[in-house]
Order: C-alpha cells, then structure tokens, then sequence
C-alpha cells in the first residue's frame, strides 16, 4: 500500500486509487469509496481496463481525486 | 446444451421456493402488441412494435404447510418478483418480471388433490426479460459471505440489464447482494446492489450501458446460510 | 415435383441482430398464412358474389421444443424486437425448391412447462414489410 509520511509523523496508507465502485481481485475486496492498491498479480491492462471504464480513479500524492480537497 | 425437457424448470416468487407445489407453468414469456401502419402505397400490411405484456399462469396443488403455497399466494399484496428458470444450473436461461398476482383459484374436484391455479401479469412497465440464473441449484445457499463462479457470456453488451432476487431465508445477521462485472474474469467491480436481506424477501433492480463480458454473484456482510437466487437479462 | 410431406424442410428465422438461424431441427410443427382480404363488389345485376383482392399479409406460427443452445430458437425469439426474415423451403434449403420468404415482426414467445415434465415453446410472427407475400424458389 502506497504511503505517505503526514505532517505529524505518522505514515498513512494512500493507495494509488481509489475504488469509485467496490472493487474485487484475488480474494481481496475494495470498498468504494476508499483508497486502495492492486496486488502485484494484477495486469497493467486490467488496471487501465478499470480506469477506462470508471470504476477505479487515480488519486494524487495526498490521496485525493482530481478536484477534491 | 440441446433441446431440453422441463425436468429442470423451477419458479420463485417474492422469496417463495414453489417448486414442491408447482406441476404446471404456462404462457412464460411475452406478447407484444403489433400495431398495423398500412400507407397507400402498399399492398400488404405493414406494422411496427407496440407494447409488451405478460401473463404467467401456475398450476399446483394445495399447501397449507408453513412457506408453502399458500401462504405464498394468499398473503401476496402488489408487486411479485418471479423468477422462472429453464435449469437448476448456474448461467442455464432464466427470465425475471415483476408482476402482480391476479387471481388465486381453488378447484376442489371430485377423486383428485386439490388444484391451485394462480396468474400473474406484468405491473412494472418493463415487462419480462430472459437472461441466466446467476445462482447455482438454481437455488443457493451461501453459509457465509462468498463471491460466486462467474457466467461468461462470452461478449459484453451495451444496453443495460435487469436483475431479480428472490431470497428464501436467511438463518441469522443480515447480507447484501452484488452482482459483479469483469472484463476478464479475474478483477471485479460492482455493477448492481440490492438492500440489505435479513429475512425471506425479493426485488428486482435495473442498470443502464455496459455490462462486462462476465458476471457473477458476491454476497457480504455477516450473517449464516443465506438461501437465495439471482436472474439477470442484458437487455 | 410431386406431393410432398413436410420432412426435411428448413425454417430460418433472424435473430434480434439482424442474422438468420436455422431453427428447422427445434421446430415440431409450423403454420404459414399468406392471405388477402376480399372485399365483395356483387352488383345487383350478378347472380354469383364478384370480389376484389385488397391488402395482402402474412402470419406464421411455430411450435418446438425449448433449446437454449447458442443461435437456436430460444437465442432467436428471446428478445422480441427487431424486423425478422422467416425463411420455409419446402423439402430443404436446396436448388430450385419452393420457398416463402417474409419480413416480420415477433408479436409472441411463449414457453410451456407441462405436467408431464416437456418444456415446449410457441411462437407467432405477423407482416412487418407491407410486401405482399409471394412464394418463389431457393
């Protein structure tokens, strides 16, 4: 899980997306809404498949959308 | 799969398994309506579509057991969801509508059971729509929170689905119930949620645009032996 | 050609795609109306009815056993939108056998699970095109 160090010292888990739709992979169950990343096992081309698609959005440095916050 | 029998045909309505008490279903499936559009200028009649209906008629027997028919038929007020399908194995045709119960008739005939004859027509505009059964049985038990095999359809389609469940019970806790798409049949998104089932219950729900290529069935949430089915029609 | 019996006919219907199936081997049995309307003319001065042929039209209703296989009968008829071809050869989709040929529209997809367990389906199509029916060959 992709993280950053906040302001206060502690470290935060990001995640590089974000789940606009529950999302499942290898047993694994993503909630929407929330931040997340994909198991290594994952293909580049299911992930570009899902961000086509919608159902996942890349999240910036601060874990959020383009727009939020 | 060949030409079939009836053998494997079961009907659900509104979380009611009517498979013990069911020995006759007709008139599954549609009629529309062809309106005739004759211009002068031809010399035969011309039409185009008009509006959709069912009418789906149940023959059974009597059954006062609890759960049972009669308790399924007598207690129906409104909207029904029905599911009838063609088999009891996961992806076999199945078709979905919600309907309302028209008539619950008696026969009582001299040296034979006592006959049941129920009708239900289509009440929600969209009519009945053929797809798969998603479940496995066609009626399933998940004893906990499970993600299902998929059906593959071996294409996505484009213009939407309507889905239908029916559950039968739930022995404790409560679950939700997702049908997921995938592209490849390995990384899942939801695609269409019902409510929170904690009890015996039914609904039907509806999507629009593109449904993936394969489908299956996710149940979550924290509960025991969640007996249930799930129809889907691309439409 | 002489009298024929109806064994090793060919029915084709298209699917809601637009593409003709060979549904010949799950259909029982099949009807195919092709009539006009008459109007009766009879002057007072006839002693018999005189008529006129008016607005032609086609209906055709098929009976068979339910078979979800893929591109089969229950593929064609389970969406009922879209024009169809019904295509009926007489004696098989061969040379120079009769054959009638209608645009139409789906009007019933019927499925009936009797009480001796067979799961059998009916089908009705009526004209859609305004073309008058006509038989020709294959």
């Amino acid at each position: 899980m992709t993280r950053r160090r906040s302001d206060n010292g502690q470290f935060v888990d990001v995640g590089k997306y974000r789940a606009i739709v529950g999302i499942s992979v290898d047993d694994e169950n993503f909630e929407a809404g929330k931040n997340f990343d994909f198991p290594a096992s994952v293909k580049e081309s299911t992930i570009k498949d899902l961000l086509k698609r919608g159902r996942i959005a890349e999240v910036d440095e601060d874990g959020d959308l383009d727009g939020e916050n | 799969m060949a030409k079939t029998s009836g053998l494997g045909v079961r009907i659900y309505a509104n979380g009611y398994d009517l498979n013990t008490d069911v020995n006759a279903l007709s008139g599954i499936g549609s009629t529309q309506t062809l309106l005739d559009v004759t211009p002068l200028s031809k010399s035969a009649t011309e039409r185009i579509i008009g509006l959709k209906d069912s009418t789906l008629s149940v023959n059974g027997y009597f059954d006062n057991a609890t759960g049972m028919a009669h308790d399924a038929f007598e207690s129906i007020a409104g909207d029904s969801e029905v599911i009838m399908t063609m088999g009891t194995s996961r992806g076999d045709a199945a078709c979905g509508m919600v309907a309302d119960q028209s008539s619950y008739n008696i026969d009582r005939s001299q040296g034979s059971a006592i006959a049941t004859t129920v009708e239900f027509s289509t009440s929600d505009g969209n009519g009945l729509n053929w797809g798969v059964v998603l479940t496995d049985g066609p009626e399933q038990t998940d004893s906990s929170a499970a993600s299902s095999a998929s059906v593959d359809n071996a294409a996505s389609s484009s213009n939407g689905a309507r889905a239908v469940i029916s559950v039968e019970s739930i022995a404790s806790g409560s679950a939700v119930i997702k049908i997921q798409e995938s592209t490849n049949d390995s990384a899942w998104s939801d695609m269409m949620t019902f409510s929170t089932v904690s009890g015996r219950t039914s609904e039907a729900t509806s999507m629009e645009g593109t449904c993936a290529r394969y489908l299956r069935v996710q149940t979550s949430g924290t509960f025991t032996d969640l007996v249930f089915v799930v129809q889907i029609a691309r439409l | 050609m002489a009298k024929q019996s109806g064994l090793g006919d060919y029915l084709a219907v298209d699917d809601s795609g637009g593409s003709a199936r060979d549904i010949s081997n799950d259909v029982t049995n099949a009807t195919f109306n092709n009539g006009t309307s008459l109007q009766e003319i009879t002057g007072i001065d006839k002693s018999a009815v005189e008529r006129l042929q008016l607005l032609g039209d086609g209906t055709v209703s098929i009976n068979g056993v339910f078979n979800s296989a893929s591109n089969l009968s229950h593929d064609v008829f389970k969406t009922q939108s879209g024009t169809r071809t019904v295509t009926y050869a007489v004696g098989g989709n061969t040379g120079s056998n009769p054959k009638l040929e209608m645009e139409m529209l789906v009007s019933a997809y019927n499925l009936d699970r009797a009480a001796d367990g067979s799961l059998t389906w009916s089908a009705e199509l009526s004209l859609q095109s305004g073309t008058v029916p006509t038989w020709g060959t294959v």
